[in-house]
């Protein structure tokens, strides 16, 4: 016998380390996750310290309203007093400079500016705050409504799981896309609403993933063994199946944030996504569409960016596939 | 007194091919601290008597008649589980009568610490806090006789042998201090030399605890080593009740005659050299015949068994023994 108490995430770890590529990839993942909460020190116009009149301040970290009129760039050749020091990229994504319109790449704009002279790699910096949310909101909430229908249509079988089953079909009869463009059309398009209509209709696979599950594990005797200790149906679902039942829709879940992530892109690019002056990757791709001749960097850019996240979450994905396989395990 | 006794009960399952049979009309007692045995070939419905106990019968499964009278513990007046509703049902499982099962290898929650799933049974019927809980559950662990309890109560079922996992079974079948512990083939699925362990085990604890047992099994070896009385079922019936002693010194039906002589230690096996068995098979439960229903594979079988229903003992045997012709009577 191997060690004491190893967890059963303990076991399923182990694996997905073999997994090399999904293992770099989640590192990855972790690190745009850092990106994205550090945006405002990462990316900013207000310096990160302020050494001012014989006081420190941290204009970056603060939401008052005076430093919101300060133009500190200017503040910093004008004035010999004082001090301070820049995040690495000194720009604010919604900084519209027209004396710098369209730059390729250059040392003051690592990653070039855009045609309203905004920061491009500001602009992936905060970006990366909506693509990500997109992607894990839009999930989560396909998780939950999934997980429940699933549950309930596993569980009770019968006329319950006939009536499930048949609304995931009429949901899978239509395509995805348009029926987020339609609905857009109807409630305008804002993070939320992106978030809420992916999320509606995404829900159907791990809907029937759970199902499936369910059916498989609830004739098992240790469901069995809990009704007869006398515990309720609530708890026996809540607390024996779905634990048991969950590990596919973790590896569903991942290729599901792909493909929100790549939905809301798709979205934006098409204008239907959020609104122009939020920051995000389907945004920058959807600006680059006057300038493809003129500005590589504009598509190139959030295009890398997406690519890559999509590929690295798809990667997670098949890395947990396998770590939970047991057929795979050495 | 007894704590359970159960009149008329009758199981059904209806299926798509007819109605099975799998408890029809079967009455026994169970006084306190008493172990009963119950004896019968696979398919015969000794299962299916256990979950109708507990009220777990899946669906197309189905109490259709009887009545499960189980004693009140602060008075003399007896409750009939057929009767409560769904929830004071829960909570005469765990509680009052707990259930072992027999693949000890799946009947625990793979995700959960076999600690957790102690745990679990105790919240189930008392409010404890964590950390009595958790002192409950390593108690629970020594009384089963697993080693380095502290230790062990943070496994997770894979990590332990059958036999262990078989102990932690009944370490949370009676971690509730159950009135009546139902062990179905308990030892089954178990290695012949944990097998005795295992009953040692549920020997002495229902000892300890004072519980009522009822172990259900096909192994007349065990039945004779644990039971003080002995249930015989066939076909959904039982066919002869008596004290151990009395069935296994003087079997009357033809059924637990045949079943006795299937034992490798009493068969004759100088003349033909291989092991008696009973010939035919458990009739189909859907189509069961009129009158006896060991009547195709009873060697005294006479015009009269296919005629009616047998009577519970009809040859006055003063125990009973539902046959009509009692060979040697």
């Amino acid at each position: 016998m191997k060690g004491f108490s190893k967890r059963y995430s303990a076991v399923i770890w182990k694996q997905f380390r073999y997994h090399r590529l999904a293992y770099v990839c989640w590192y990855f993942i972790l690190f745009l996750f850092c990106v994205a909460l550090f945006a405002p020190v990462l990316a900013n116009d207000k310096p990160l310290v302020w050494k001012h009149a014989g006081e420190l301040s941290f204009p970056a970290f603060s939401f008052e309203n005076k430093y919101k009129t300060i133009d500190f760039k200017e503040m910093k050749k004008s004035s010999e007093e004082g001090w301070m020091i820049f995040p690495p990229i000194p720009y604010s994504p919604t900084n519209y400079n027209l004396d710098h319109i369209l730059e390729a790449p250059n040392a003051l704009h690592l990653l070039g500016t855009d045609g309203d002279g905004r920061d491009v790699a500001a602009q992936l910096i905060w970006g990366a705050r909506v693509s990500l949310s997109v992607g894990f909101v839009a999930v989560g909430l396909s998780v939950l409504i999934g997980v429940f229908l699933g549950a309930l249509a596993g569980f009770y079988g019968g006329v319950v799981d006939v009536v499930i089953s048949r609304l995931i079909e009429v949901m899978i009869c239509f395509p995805t896309f348009f029926l987020i463009l339609a609905v857009l059309a109807f409630v305008g398009p804002s993070i939320f609403n992106i978030m809420l209509v992916i999320g509606v209709t995404g829900w159907t696979g791990i809907a029937r993933l759970i199902r499936a599950e369910i059916f498989k594990f609830r004739e098992r005797d240790f469901i069995l063994a809990a009704h007869a200790l006398g515990a309720s149906d609530f708890r026996v679902v809540l607390r024996h199946l779905l634990p048991n039942a969950f590990a596919p829709v973790l590896v569903s879940a991942s290729f599901g944030i792909a493909g929100a992530i790549l939905a809301e892109a798709g979205l934006s690019f098409l204008g239907f996504g959020v609104p122009p002056q939020v920051p995000s990757w389907g945004s920058i791709l959807s600006q680059a569409q006057e300038y493809m001749d003129v500005a590589w960097w504009l598509t190139l850019i959030p295009g890398v960016a997406i690519f890559i996240t999509v590929t690295a979450y798809n990667l997670v994905g098949e890395g947990l596939r396998d770590a939970l396989d047991p057929k795979l395990k050495q | 007194m007894n704590v359970l006794e159960v009149k008329n009960l009758a199981s059904h399952f209806f299926t798509r091919e007819g109605v099975v049979k799998a408890v029809d009309g079967v009455s026994f007692s169970l006084g306190a601290g008493e172990s009963l045995g119950l004896v019968g070939e696979s398919g015969c419905g000794k299962s299916m008597l256990a979950l109708s106990l507990l009220r777990l019968l899946d669906s197309p499964g189905k109490i259709v008649s009887g009545e499960m009278l189980l004693a009140n513990p602060a008075g003399n007046e007896q409750v009939d589980l057929l009767k409560l509703s769904t929830s004071a049902m829960r909570a005469v499982r765990g509680r009052r009568i707990a259930m072992i099962f027999q693949e000890p290898m799946t009947s625990l929650n793979p995700v959960y610490t076999i600690g957790d799933q102690i745990i679990e049974a105790v919240s189930l019927h008392e409010h404890l806090s964590k950390r009595e809980m958790k002192k409950k559950a390593i108690e629970m662990l020594k009384l089963v006789g697993i080693p380095a309890a502290e230790k062990r109560v943070d496994d997770y079922p894979h990590q332990l042998s059958g036999g262990m996992r078989q102990r932690v079974m009944i370490s949370i079948a009676l971690s509730c201090k159950p009135d009546i512990l139902i062990a179905d083939e308990p030892t089954t699925a178990l290695d012949v030399t944990i097998q005795a362990q295992i009953l040692e085990l549920i020997l002495e604890l229902k000892e300890k605890l004072g519980m009522a047992l009822i172990l259900i099994s096909h192994d007349l070896g065990v039945i004779a080593e644990v039971a003080e009385r002995v249930l015989i079922m066939y076909a959904g019936k039982i066919v002869e009740e008596g004290k151990t002693s009395e069935i296994f010194d003087r079997p009357l039906h033809p059924y637990t005659q045949g079943l006795m002589n299937t034992l490798p230690e009493r068969a004759d096996l100088r003349h033909k050299g291989h092991l008696p068995t009973i010939p035919g098979h458990v009739p189909s439960l859907i189509h069961l015949p009129l009158g006896c229903s060991f009547q195709e594979r009873c060697a005294y079988v006479q015009t009269d068994c296919r005629q009616q229903p047998i009577p519970d003992d009809p040859c006055h045997t003063g125990r009973l023994v539902r046959c009509l012709h009692v060979p040697g009577i």
